[in-house]
């Protein structure tokens, strides 16, 4: 498995890669030329003129729609970058940065999540101050960065910016509640944040380096002591997991992700939600390609442990929740719970559970993401709003929104012509083929149980009963905006993405089987 | 040929299906929809008639390329077996859009809801893949949810939806788990490669044999996992309950046949008393239950019970007359029972109510629908002369020639509820005291008279001429036996 491919370009001469580095430095000038022209355009002398300039709509969908220019302009310039140098590696001694292929398709998949979560925030009609934007472009900045870095400090300080403006965006956007659900993550976050140096500090007593391309052919050559530095690279890892399942609410460190998510405002959940999860997957994928390959196989047992205990406590959680952030937060573990038991054949067979957990991630975040486009069309009293009732029977409301929620539930649920559907049975049918007879089983009833709570949601979208008991008229005048032809457009192709992807998945299996090499 | 009999009905129902969603006039629709399933009976039809009935084999296949290729490729096709549930599909669909016809809770949505149940009916009779059929087997309950949950008619409707998903849902698990131990051992999933010896030991092929008959009998359905049927029969409306009892419960018995009879052949004969005594005990239950109902849909859906589960003693007493008597019982089953719902429903549409204490003497006042209706009663008590009488007299033969004594005669005592409970209905119905709230009824329109008049006749015929079907059966009984 090791030498598959032995002729890596290594490249160390700057001189010839000038005008990669030209590209490369771009993308921070580009942010800070934004930021001066940002901080210095807009400044009035009257405070009150100000703060109505400031503190609009307007305001914010301008600010937003730049940024989603920025970030096309960004994706342009990535994809001609890879066109001039295929494989590109700077500053390989120090704090460095690759680039290839793998790293191409990740970054693409980052900038259009960010894409898509700005033109979310922007149908939310929320009113941002200046300084949340300032945030967000941190946050993207950041994320984009993290996955360019060979060197593990550097992962770690772009990982430390990237959470600290997540901790300053749930304490900032809402009330107090939101400031107290802010401070828990901060703390969590930080926790975790420990443990991660103290990985490193392992990692760097055994290899003597924290570059990721010197390990990697430290390990690939056989420089090292095997039988005892397997033990000691082990007893690494499992601190690195342990650091990123607090990240990624795997549990048993899953605690805190259901008070943060629960207590933030409805824009900071939808970002922390889908990004935090998809950009810290990223990186665990790049990190692990370079360590794990001379791990134990005893590390196996932890997947399979923290994978099963998550889809427990997933399903079981979320049967009592009224608040659809409290709901998504659990839905969100039992996901993590898939996608963390296919690295149970990462030992025999890396490239097939690389896939099968990015396809499962990237299915769920195309539903997750459709839901809260179909929900932005609902009038919301403030900014906190989540409680389940104000969907109550939505399809007698609007037709396309309440069409839209049942698909998109559907297909969280796992029913065929969907796309959720078929990388549920495979990493069913993957866990059975390597004999995980007992794991596969519970699986499947879990995941059994997971159908019903999504299918209460499926029954207030279109069912529901009012009684007297239930009856509340502040959640029973329900105000729905109707669509624009644009945003028509949008809700179709979302529907029709969720019924035809399923036929094309053959395809887009092996598209990204290919590019993930 | 094999484009024309695999691929038009596909394309046929996707056109009206799209044509549906683009276009408000219901006139249009209507007739545009009825053409396109009568069109689609029509092709089934002739596919019947030019099948050869010497050959078990595939006689008609296509490979439809551009889908994903996980368990196999996808493969449309037709064989004796399928053809005559293919039949039986393309059959009720026109009779139900006719009976939806001018209705007030007919609407677009509702025929989608329809169409793509047909749709995924003939994908799923047509599949020649173990996958194919079970994706098309869990599709079925999207379109089903819409029809139970939102043209239901009372209250209730919410807890039959959650009864019938998730029965359903548990059974399509169970079926999962199989699967891939079936993929396992053979390395496809196709139909005709079940037929091959596995190489499974003797315990292990009962455990599989177990879970797939645990999978194949919530959809017959059998005891103890019937409860969602009465349910979700008196709560959904009449076309959607003809659908369930019509064809969808016999899902469950043509995936027996495909699946369980083959795989596990060598085991089926020690097996044979637990299946057989659980399907007694349903029998039992059924026919007692059925007479203490006062729901008349809630009766007939017990009634299915019964006879279902007749069958499914005809199936595993393992005789060729057995097997041939269990696919004849299903299709007998799939006309009785949806007239009998035909009937139901175009009571309820008059007087708005099920309850058999409200009702009687309605002879007087309709007497076209009583001569109708009490021709369906007497089939479903299989009276000679009808075809649910000979398909449970092949299932007694079929007994007795086993020699499994006991059983039989309890099969044959318990089947006399049926008739008890058959009695009822009619005397409450027909007969007895006239309420003078229900003077004001008027008699069947032409359409209605046409529905029910239709399948009494094919009932009748089925009954007095049974060859036109047990003839091409008898290969399908000698096949199975030899096994």
């Amino acid at each position: 498995m090791a030498n598959t491919n032995t002729n890596i370009i290594y490249t160390t001469n700057i001189a010839e890669n000038n005008i990669g580095l030209l590209f490369i430095s771009i993308l921070p000038v580009y942010f800070f030329l934004f930021l001066v022209f940002f901080l210095t355009s807009q400044r009035s002398k009257l405070l009150n003129v100000e703060y109505i300039k400031f503190n609009n709509i307007e305001f914010t969908r301008t600010k937003l729609i730049s940024l989603i220019f920025v970030l096309f302009n960004i994706g342009y310039i990535f994809i001609e970058f890879f066109k001039l140098f295929p494989e590109f590696r700077l500053f390989t001694n120090g704090v460095g940065i690759q680039f290839n292929g793998k790293i191409l398709v990740f970054e693409l998949i980052a900038i259009g999540l960010f894409i898509s979560l700005c033109y979310l925030t922007i149908q939310y009609r929320t009113v941002l101050k200046k300084e949340h934007i300032l945030l967000f472009y941190f946050f993207i900045f950041a994320a984009l960065n993290i996955l360019l870095q060979t060197n593990l400090m550097g992962i770690f300080l772009l990982i430390e910016m990237f959470s600290l403006a997540g901790y300053i965006i749930v304490a900032g956007i809402g009330n107090k509640i939101a400031v107290e659900g802010g401070l828990k993550y901060a703390l969590m976050g930080m926790f975790s944040s420990a443990i991660l140096i103290i990985a490193l500090v392992f990692i760097l007593l055994n290899f003597g380096t924290l570059n990721l391309i010197d390990i990697s052919i430290l390990e690939r050559y056989n420089y090292l002591d095997t039988t005892n530095s397997n033990l000691f690279i082990t007893f690494c890892c499992i601190f690195l997991l342990v650091s990123f399942f607090f990240k990624l609410a795997i549990v048993p460190f899953h605690q805190w992700a259901i008070d943060v998510y629960r207590s933030a405002s409805n824009i900071s959940f939808i970002w922390l939600v889908s990004s935090s999860k998809l950009i810290i997957f990223f990186v665990f994928l790049i990190i692990i390609e370079n360590l794990f390959r001379q791990t134990s196989e005893n590390l196996k047992f932890i997947f399979i442990f923290a994978g099963l205990l998550s889809l427990f406590i997933g399903t079981f959680g979320g049967l009592i929740q009224t608040n659809f952030k409290g709901l998504f937060a659990y839905s969100s573990i039992v996901t993590v719970g898939f996608i963390i038991i296919n690295f149970v054949f990462y030992f025999e067979n890396p490239e097939k559970a690389v896939t099968l957990s990015f396809m499962y991630l990237m299915l769920y975040l195309l539903n997750i993401l459709s839901f809260f486009f179909f929900l932005s069309k609902v009038e919301q009293k403030s900014l906190i709003f989540g409680d389940l009732r104000y969907i109550n029977n939505i399809v007698k409301s609007d037709k396309i929104v309440g069409f839209g929620l049942i698909i998109t539930f559907f297909s969280f649920l796992g029913l065929p012509p969907l796309v959720g559907f078929l990388p549920k049975i495979l990493i069913f049918y993957n866990l059975y083929q390597a004999n995980y007879l007992i794991t596969c089983a519970l699986f499947i009833i879990l995941s059994l149980i997971s159908a019903f709570y999504y299918f209460k949601i499926i029954k207030r979208i279109s069912l529901f009963q009012e009684t007297e008991i239930t009856y509340d008229s502040t959640f029973n005048i329900l105000n729905v905006r109707k669509m624009n032809i644009s945003e028509k457009i949008i809700a179709f192709f979302i529907i029709f993405l969720n019924i035809f992807l399923i036929i094309k998945y053959q395809d887009l299996y092996q598209q990204i089987e290919l590019l993930l090499k | 040929m094999n484009i024309i009999f695999l691929i038009c009905p596909v394309i046929l129902l996707c056109s009206s299906i799209c044509i549906t969603l683009l276009i408000r006039n219901q006139q249009i629709i209507f007739y545009y929809n009825y053409i396109i399933t009568l069109l689609i009976f029509i092709i089934y039809c002739w596919m019947f008639v030019t099948l050869d009935t010497a050959l078990y084999e595939i006689q008609y296949q296509i490979k439809i390329e551009n889908f994903p290729k996980i368990f196999g490729d996808f493969i449309l096709c037709i064989d004796g077996l399928s053809s005559f549930f293919l039949l039986l599909t393309a059959f009720l669909f026109p009779i139900c859009l006719l009976y939806n016809y001018n209705k007030i809770s007919n609407n677009n949505q509702y025929s989608i809801a329809l169409l793509l149940v047909e749709l995924f009916l003939i994908i799923c009779f047509t599949a020649s893949n173990f996958f194919i059929f079970y994706i098309a087997f869990e599709m079925i309950l999207f379109p089903m949810f819409f029809i139970i949950g939102f043209w239901g008619s009372r209250g209730r409707r919410i807890h039959a939806v959650y009864l019938f998903f998730f029965y359903t849902m548990l059974g399509s698990f169970v079926l999962l788990f199989c699967l891939f131990i079936i993929y396992q051992i053979y390395g496809t999933l196709e139909f005709s490669h079940f037929f091959n010896k596995n190489n499974l030991s003797h315990f292990e092929q009962q455990i599989l044999a177990i879970l797939i008959f645990i999978g194949f009998s919530i959809k017959i359905p059998m005891y103890p996992l019937h409860l969602w049927l009465p349910e979700a029969h008196v709560e959904a409306p009449t076309v959607g309950s003809v659908i369930l009892a019509g064809i969808l419960l016999k899902l469950g018995g043509y995936g027996m046949l495909r699946v369980l009879l083959p795989v596990c052949n060598e085991v089926i004969e020690s097996l044979k008393g637990l299946f057989m005594g659980i399907a007694l005990i349903s029998i039992i239950l059924g026919s007692i239950a059925a007479i203490r109902q006062i729901d008349l849909k809630k009766m007939i859906a017990y009634s299915s019970v019964v006879h279902m589960n007749v069958g499914i003693l005809g199936l595993f007493a393992a005789h060729n007359t057995g097997i041939i008597a269990f696919i004849f019982l299903m299709i007998s089953h799939g006309l009785i029972a949806s007239g009998l719902f035909f009937g139901v429903g175009m009571l309820y549409d008059r007087l708005h109510t099920k309850n058999i204490l409200y009702l009687g003497g309605l002879g007087r006042l309709m007497p076209k629908f009583s001569v109708l209706y009490f021709l369906l009663v007497l089939a479903n008590m299989s009276i000679p002369g009808t075809s649910n009488f000979v398909g449970e007299i092949c299932v007694f033969f079929s007994l007795i020639n086993e020699k499994v004594w006991l059983l039989s005669i309890l099969a044959i005592i318990a089947t006399f509820g049926t008739t008890l409970f058959c009695v009822i209905i009619i005397i409450k119905t027909i007969y007895s005291y006239l309420f003078k709230s229900l003077s004001p009824v008027y008699d069947l329109n032409d359409y209605e008279l046409f529905i029910l008049s239709v399948l009494v006749l094919l009932i009748l015929f089925l009954g007095i001429y049974p060859n036109i079907i047990l003839e091409p059966l008898t290969l399908y009984g000698h096949f199975y036996y030899q096994l």
